[in-house]
């Protein structure tokens, strides 16, 4: 794809889902796709893979894809924490709930976008297309 | 019957006094004539007598005169009376005595002799016993008196057997069925005077005894189908509660299938991916079709019939029914379960209804998210034996005045437009016919603590 061949490396994704089903779905729709696709089912597991990228014991993620409502730190606590932690990485957050509050404070702490659930397949990928197109700008 | 037989009796006894009074009043009367008679009888026979006195008194002298007496007085039938000359001032002309051996009338005619002596002829004759003319009397009207008292008295029981026992029999009768609450007999009303005036009463106060039960049964109707309403009102004010938690609940495997269906058709996949994704999408209408049973089961209008619950079921199914609620307002929702639970005999649905109502009202009261425990177990009170189940939360408790007032109709601490004030005033209406109890405890910063108490069923369900 344009993407895989600009940057010459498979683009990576880092995918924080909850539920199981759709963490399966969402992989199988990006990996079509051919992005490489790290899963994390919370968004404490995905803090712990994001650390280890950082001391390169994983691979870097181009773009991170979230979910807001997940038991324990939620998908808003978790873009803190990794503006926190210095990453510019984009973060596209995706929500059943998409009220005035949600979308104020991932807008307050740099997300790219924040998608309504449930997913439109096509929405999703040009979101992501767009986010990695301004990353690598 | 009772009445007419006292009324006979006393018809009876006072009309026996009557008749003897009046017997003994009659015999008096006798008693007097006949004195009388034998008054006027001496007075007649001592005016014949003074005549031929005077005349032998005037032809031969006082000795001859004086035999005369004897003589006429011998002359009469024996002992009738007495006839003497006694010389001196005029004496009382009648007398009436009681002398010994019986009562004496006297009667004194007053004479001058041709000599010019003063004196009278005094008369003396026994009268009849009065005793024994009462006596007489009284037995002579005793025979009729009885035979009159003895009539009358039949009489008395059959006209009063007729006239006043029956009616009043069927009177009290128609009272007892009243009583018992037949409505559906009236008395004829044939019977005139008080009687009559006492059945058209009963009557009357029976129409309108009937006129109020049927009003009584409309408005206990229309109470019924009110409160029906109101508690399906109240379902479907929870269902609004709840709907976004349902949305997202719907919208996830929703979105499972939508992606799937996505790469389906705009990939090629093996044989392997497509059974995967077959099998994937028919879990997902699974979860989806579940949710929706759920949800209608619990807006359902008509109460099911009542059958053995298990209270932990209960517990688990508003559990499930509130998770995304309790999710997206940062709380857990606990149940705990002492040992296999209590069972209660108890309109399910309902049931969930009163138990979805705390968990929302838990909610609520914990902005700041925390837990929620359904804890369901047993309690003994003496013999009674109550299947229980509290609703615990670590919210902002309230002030003793708002948890006494909280199971009133319409009393809301919500926002307008938040809560309809019904929720719980509608659980306790459902906890109370089902022969239970809900009450609350609070304490403000802390928590407050909702239990339900139903009668525990023996054994499990």
């Amino acid at each position: 794809m344009d993407h895989s061949s600009l940057l010459d490396a498979p683009v990576r994704v880092l995918l924080a889902e909850d539920d199981l089903d759709l963490r399966a779905v969402l992989r199988e729709l990006l990996t079509q796709q051919s992005y490489e696709v790290l899963s994390a089912g919370s968004g404490s597991e995905m803090l712990a893979m994001l650390s280890a990228a950082a001391r390169g014991a994983l691979p870097r993620p181009d773009v991170i894809l979230s979910d807001v409502n997940m038991p324990g730190l939620s998908g808003l606590d978790l873009l803190r924490a990794v503006r926190l932690a210095g990453w510019t990485t984009p973060v596209v957050l995706m929500t059943a709930f998409p009220e005035e509050r949600v979308y104020a404070r991932a807008h307050q702490h740099g997300a790219f976008a924040l998608l309504e659930k449930p997913l439109a397949a096509a929405r999703l990928l040009t979101v992501l297309s767009q986010a990695l197109g301004r990353a690598a700008a | 019957m009772r009445i007419v037989g006292r009324f006979a009796w006393v018809f009876f006894v006072v009309a026996t006094l009557c008749l003897l009074g009046s017997a003994y009043l009659s015999a008096r009367r006798s008693a007097a004539r006949v004195d009388a008679i034998e008054v006027a009888d001496l007075q007649s026979l001592g005016g014949g007598l003074r005549a031929g006195f005077r005349e032998i008194w005037a032809a031969k002298g006082e000795a001859a005169a004086i035999a005369f007496l004897d003589v006429a007085r011998k002359d009469a039938p024996e002992g009738t009376f007495l006839a003497q000359w006694v010389p001196g001032p005029a004496q009382s002309p009648v007398r009436v005595e009681e002398a010994p051996g019986g009562r004496r009338a006297s009667v004194a005619l007053p004479l001058t002799t041709p000599t010019g002596v003063e004196g009278a002829i005094v008369l003396t004759r026994r009268l009849p016993d009065t005793r024994a003319i009462l006596r007489e009397e009284l037995l002579a009207e005793l025979g009729p008196a009885a035979t009159l008292a003895v009539a009358g008295l039949l009489l008395v029981v059959v006209l009063g057997g007729l006239l006043i026992g029956g009616p009043l029999h069927r009177i009290a009768a128609q009272a007892r069925r009243i009583g018992a609450g037949d409505l559906s007999q009236r008395l004829r009303e044939d019977a005139p005077g008080e009687l009559g005036e006492l059945k058209r009463t009963l009557n009357t106060m029976c129409d309108q005894l009937v006129s109020a039960r049927d009003q009584l049964e409309r408005e206990e109707t229309l109470r019924l189908e009110t409160l029906q309403q109101l508690r399906h009102l109240d379902r479907l004010g929870t269902i609004g509660t709840i709907a976004s938690g349902v949305a997202h609940e719907l919208g996830t495997p929703l979105n499972v299938v939508m992606l799937w269906a996505h790469s389906l058709t705009h990939r090629e996949l093996g044989p392997a991916q497509v059974r995967d994704a077959g099998a994937m999408i028919a879990r997902q209408v699974d979860k989806m079709t579940a949710i929706v049973r759920q949800l209608l089961g619990f807006a359902r209008r008509d109460g099911g019939a009542r059958a053995p619950v298990a209270l932990a079921d209960v517990a688990h199914e508003a559990e499930r029914l509130l998770g995304h609620l309790a999710r997206k307002a940062r709380c857990r929702v606990v149940v705990e379960v002492d040992g296999e639970g209590p069972v209660v005999r108890a309109d399910r649905a309902q049931l969930v209804q009163v138990v979805t109502n705390l968990l929302v009202n838990a909610l609520h009261a914990m902005p700041d998210g925390g837990a929620v425990v359904l804890r369901v177990g047993e309690r003994r009170e003496g013999e009674q034996r109550w299947a229980s189940l509290e609703v615990a939360d670590e919210g902002v408790g309230m002030p003793e005045a708002v948890a006494a007032r909280v199971f009133e109709p319409f009393f809301t601490t919500k926002a307008a437009g938040k809560g309809t004030g019904l929720g719980l005033a509608v659980a306790k209406g459902i906890v109370d016919e089902h022969d239970g109890t809900l009450s609350v405890t609070s304490v403000e910063g802390e928590g407050t603590t909702f239990e339900l108490r139903l009668p525990a069923l023996d054994g499990t369900a």
